[in-house]
């Protein structure tokens, strides 16, 4: 049977044994090694490199696209104390960098920067920063331009089991205060009593405005998420 | 049917819904159908599109049609396996290289899901022995002839258990192995949203 593809001859592919060629590697003894002296050298990651996330949380409107497209399940729907809607926090443990999350997001709210180490201990402690709700791509824009070693743009993230505040400690010094709610879909049951009673003890002016938004939640979001953030900004 | 006749609109090759003589195309993949339904009667065949052929083949003459078929497709590359939950089959799809013709073939034959049993191939193409170790040990078909059905690639825990069959919960086999919760964090990632 005629074959279909073209085959090379035997002859030109197989080589004659040879003594003395192997020793033709020796020529590399004397030329410039190429490698990288990681610590006094710097290697730039591709202007698109597929890091950390950065989540814009006044673009986010909570749709679960993203929990649902990653297969990793490494994201969950966090509801965030002065956020009308979840916001994904991302599990680094399981998280695989494919970075669908991103291409998925309807409002363009997720997004990623080219920061790619994150080291820690073993301890439970240390353990925590692999598991947070990203933060805004302008400020880790700036911790870039300001460290520029493509590191986790967060220190340390300090959880409070029974209060449930974040802390997250940035590379800059500030501070960065959440608290979370609840997870999943659903508006943590617990949770709904909360706001009402929380913000009357921190500031005044807060509960009028929150008691208005409950009441109006379907008819006026983009208004809400105008005001939010603007909250969130400040205790930043 | 629905589909069959879709199909036809859309392609003239495939022609006549259903049954028996589909006329074949008159190419190379077309001749190498009709050669091999000339001598199996039984199966069904027909072109897919180029380089791809399909036959349909009742279980209980599996063997002897891939004996057959042996002589053009002289290579066998996987034995996949489908499970048909409601339907209560598994689908077996012996696909099939033919390395002189450059044609891709799937076999496909269908054998009920309970006490599913099949003649081995080991003796038209001895890879088969470790692509039915495989079926066996996932799907737990048994393959008379094998003498290797045994443990393979799973943990001993796991064997007997043919983790790819429909009805097998991934998700509660592996809480009953980690405990409940097996995330570190504070939330619980272990329920699905899809
Ligand atoms: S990050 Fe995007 S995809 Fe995910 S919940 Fe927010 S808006 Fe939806
Ligand atoms: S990058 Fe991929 S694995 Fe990581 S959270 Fe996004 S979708 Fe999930």
């Amino acid at each position: 049977m005629k074959m279909p593809a073209r085959v090379v001859g035997e002859e030109k592919v197989k080589l004659k044994k040879s003594f003395i060629k192997p020793w033709m590697g020796i020529k590399y003894l004397f030329k410039k090694p190429v490698t990288i002296k990681i610590p006094f050298e710097k290697i730039e990651p591709a202007p698109k490199y597929r890091g950390f996330h950065t989540l814009d949380w006044k673009k986010c409107i909570g749709c679960n696209f993203c929990g649902q497209i990653c297969p990793a399940r490494a994201i969950e729907m966090t509801w965030i104390e002065g956020e009308k809607r979840p916001h994904p926090k991302v599990d680094y443990g399981r998280c695989t960098f494919c970075q669908f999350c991103v291409d998925v997001c309807p409002t363009g709210a997720l997004g990623f920067s080219e920061n790619f180490y994150l080291t820690t201990g073993g301890l439970e402690e240390d353990l925590e920063l692999y598991d947070w709700v990203p933060i805004d791509p302008q400020k880790v824009r700036e911790l870039n331009e300001r460290f520029g070693d493509y590191r986790f743009p967060v220190e340390r993230i300090k959880f409070n089991r029974e209060t449930r505040e974040v802390t997250y400690y940035l590379r800059d010094g500030t501070e960065f205060k959440f608290k979370i709610l609840g997870y999943g879909l659903k508006p943590p049951a617990a949770a709904k009593p909360k706001p009402a009673a929380k913000p009357a003890a921190k500031t005044a002016p807060k509960p009028a405005e929150k008691k208005e938004a409950k009441t109006e939640k379907p008819a006026e979001k983009p208004t809400e998420k105008k005001e939010e953030p603007k909250a969130e900004e400040k205790k930043e | 049917m629905d589909m069959n006749e879709k199909k036809v609109e859309e392609k003239i090759e495939n022609a006549q819904p259903v049954e028996e003589k589909p006329t074949l195309p008159d190419t190379k993949e077309g001749r190498l159908v009709k050669l091999i339904l000339e001598k199996a009667p039984y199966a069904e065949g027909n072109v897919r599109r180029e380089r791809r052929v399909e036959f349909k083949v009742p279980a209980e003459r599996i063997h002897e049609f891939l004996e057959l078929a042996s002589e053009k497709f002289e290579m066998l590359m996987q034995i996949s396996t489908v499970d048909w939950l409601k339907e209560g089959e598994f689908e077996l799809v012996y696909q099939l290289w033919s390395v002189s013709e450059g044609v891709h073939a799937f076999v496909r034959t269908r054998v009920p899901r309970e006490n599913a049993k099949l003649p081995t191939v080991m003796d038209i193409w001895p890879v088969a022995e470790t692509y039915e170790r495989e079926a066996h040990e996932f799907f737990g078909i048994i393959f008379e002839g094998n003498p290797r059905l045994g443990p393979f690639i799973l943990e001993p825990r796991e064997y007997e258990k043919h983790p790819l069959r429909k009805d097998f919960n991934t998700l509660s086999y592996v809480k009953t192995i980690y405990g409940e919760d097996f995330d570190r964090y504070d939330e619980s990632k272990t329920n699905y949203v899809i």
